[in-house]
């Protein structure tokens, strides 16, 4: 045994204890009767948000890791004409058939590009793609049943921003200086999280066994951030008083600046921040939760941690700023007609 | 060489797979998912925990693999939600709690109303003209219907079985036979139910369940004209076997 590996060890019984300690005070809390209400209740919102939002992650990255195992890249490559238009509409819906949510799309836009792809069309696919993925379409619906229209809403407004953010990738200043200087190798390789390239001559079963390799590796490295955005709107929802929240949401502005700062924050994926929304339907305005829905999948902490990963660092900022700008604009006017 | 070293993360990660899976399908099978969830995520949850469950058995072949690999602390994140679920029971909601952030009941209803236009049809309300009477089913399309149309329904017999709400703009006369109403999950219940007038409301205790029988009429709250509930009886019942109100 190294030394290493009993520090480890060492670090897990630390953590255990932890756990353990926890729960013994938790239920010696319990036994003694001490009021916990609040906090029960906030227990309750915080375990039923994963409750909900975790099988939707799961079917979300279910679906993209069979699609990333079994579809080889040569195919993604032909659903994307050369040709503008058709390569912009193709973009903008391609999300459809590739039903990949934000986790995903970094990566494969990554591919696109360096495969020739023009970089616009591209971007414009990264952002639309978790948007109008069908599992992102179909949690939208459930998670606000009265309100049939807000997905309409969202994927227009998505595939508007999109599109906008995709064609000002035309102007040189923005588009060029793409990737870091190192063009080896080396680089893409280390761009991908999952570490499942080349699958094409496996056998079946090899792969069947990737797809599921692959769901883990998603689930756990998406899954954080979602249990900590789904921590960060129960404590909200329960512990700060309405007074401030609402002091925030008089100002359509200022209450959609901080939905879409939310959004960057909670790096929900899109398949599931629909319901992460309408959590805080109640205190704000329908326009800002939009900013929610529609920045969020596009831009936010941990697509923004990947895209550093493999592009230029200057180029990353101008992207998130053009997202950002683009995004309020055309939500601040939006909230005119909402 | 120690070729057959534990990969510790591996192991954390087939725990972690194996506590969420257990965790959903334990609290679908003790009937506990329904305080969390509506009841439409249960086959979604049922799904992603067999995912999980395959998961969790293809990870047992790496269990020996890489075992130098660095120890990912942020595994202990999962621990936490999975730990507060299986400690602390469900609890039951009442308006103090969901009301937080929701608004009381008849306000959110006349906002709700804006959004969603389902009117029912004017002869079928009137044709069938006996008692109209609310259980799990038909309370959220009738409160909708009621609160759209009042008009329709002036002078019509109700009958709804709810819990005692009571809101600081009442009279003491006044209460709400309210539900909870829970669109999705525990984050987004609101209270949901008609202003009831009965002589004798401020010795109903809050959150207690009672069956008002009444006529429903037009009252006014806040300079707002609403439908009401006047109440010719009101019992108290024990709390449905339903408790929450699971509109679709």
């Amino acid at each position: 045994m190294s030394g290493k590996n009993l520090k480890i060890f060492d670090k897990l019984i630390y953590g255990l204890v932890l756990i353990f300690a926890v729960y013994m005070i938790f239920s010696i809390m319990r036994v003694k009767q001490i009021d916990l209400s609040g906090f029960e209740s906030f227990n309750m919102v915080f375990i039923s948000i994963l409750m909900q939002a975790f099988p939707f992650m799961i079917l979300g990255i279910f679906i993209s890791s069979v699609v990333h195992v079994f579809v080889p890249n040569e195919v993604l490559l032909k659903i994307f004409p050369t040709k503008n238009g058709l390569g912009f509409i193709a973009a903008m819906f391609a999300g459809i058939l590739l039903p990949v949510c934000e986790c995903a799309t970094v990566p494969l836009m990554k591919g696109l590009v360096k495969k020739g792809v023009k970089l616009p069309i591209a971007i414009t696919f990264m952002l639309s793609a978790p948007i109008v993925n069908p599992i992102a379409i179909m949690s939208t619906v459930y998670a606000f049943p009265s309100m049939p229209f807000v997905v309409f809403i969202r994927l227009g407004l998505g595939l508007f921003c999109a599109l906008v953010i995709g064609l000002l990738f035309f102007i040189p200043a923005l588009g060029e200086n793409v990737f870091q200087n190192c063009e080896n190798d080396d680089c893409e390789e280390h761009s991908c999280c999952c570490g499942c390239h080349s699958n094409n001559d496996k056998s079946i079963f090899e792969k069947i066994k990737l797809v599921f390799i692959h769901i883990t590796e998603e689930f756990f490295s998406a899954g954080k951030y979602l249990i900590i955005g789904a921590f960060l709107a129960s404590a909200m929802q329960r512990f700060v008083p309405e007074g401030i929240i609402s002091g925030f949401s008089s100002n359509e502005a200022v209450s959609l600046t901080v939905m879409m700062l939310m959004a960057f924050c909670f790096s929900a994926c899109s398949t599931s921040d629909a319901f992460i929304a309408r959590s805080f339907s109640n205190s704000f305005s329908l326009n800002s939760l939009m900013g929610f829905m529609v920045f969020g999948p596009m831009l936010d902490i941990k697509n923004m941690c990947m895209l550093f990963d493999g592009f230029n660092k200057k180029f990353v900022l101008k992207l998130c700023a053009v997202i950002f700008a683009v995004d309020f604009l055309v939500l601040i006017i939006a909230s005119i007609f909402i | 060489m120690s070729k057959a070293k534990l990969n510790l993360n591996v192991l954390l990660k087939i725990l972690l797979l194996l506590g969420f899976s257990i965790l959903f399908i334990f609290k679908i099978a003790n009937g506990t998912a329904n305080k969390y969830v509506n009841p439409r995520i249960f086959i979604f949850m049922v799904f992603s925990s067999v995912l999980m469950l395959i998961c969790a058995g293809i990870l047992c072949f790496k269990l020996f693999e890489n075992s130098n690999e660095k120890f990912k602390k942020s595994l202990f994140i999962y621990f936490f939600p999975l730990l507060l679920a299986f400690v602390f029971p469900a609890v039951s909601f009442n308006a103090a709690s969901a009301s937080d952030y929701g608004n009381s009941a008849y306000v959110s209803q006349k906002t709700n109303t804006i959004l969603k236009k389902e009117n029912k049809q004017e002869e079928t309300i009137k044709e069938n003209s006996g008692k109209l009477v609310l259980d799990e089913k038909n309370f959220y399309t009738e409160m909708y219907s009621i609160y759209s149309n009042p008009e329709l329904y002036l002078g019509k017999e109700i009958e709804v079985v709810g819990f005692v709400f009571k809101d600081d703009n009442f009279s003491k006369n006044q209460f709400v036979p309210a539900r909870l109403v829970m669109v999705c999950c525990a984050a987004d219940m609101v209270t949901s139910g008609l202003v009831c007038n009965y002589d004798k409301a401020y010795e109903l205790e809050e959150n207690s369940w009672v069956k008002v029988s009444g006529v429903i009429e037009e009252t006014e709250i806040n300079g707002e004209t609403l439908p009401c509930i006047m109440a010719k009886s009101v019992e108290s019942v024990s709390k449905p076997q339903q408790e929450y109100i699971y509109p679709y």
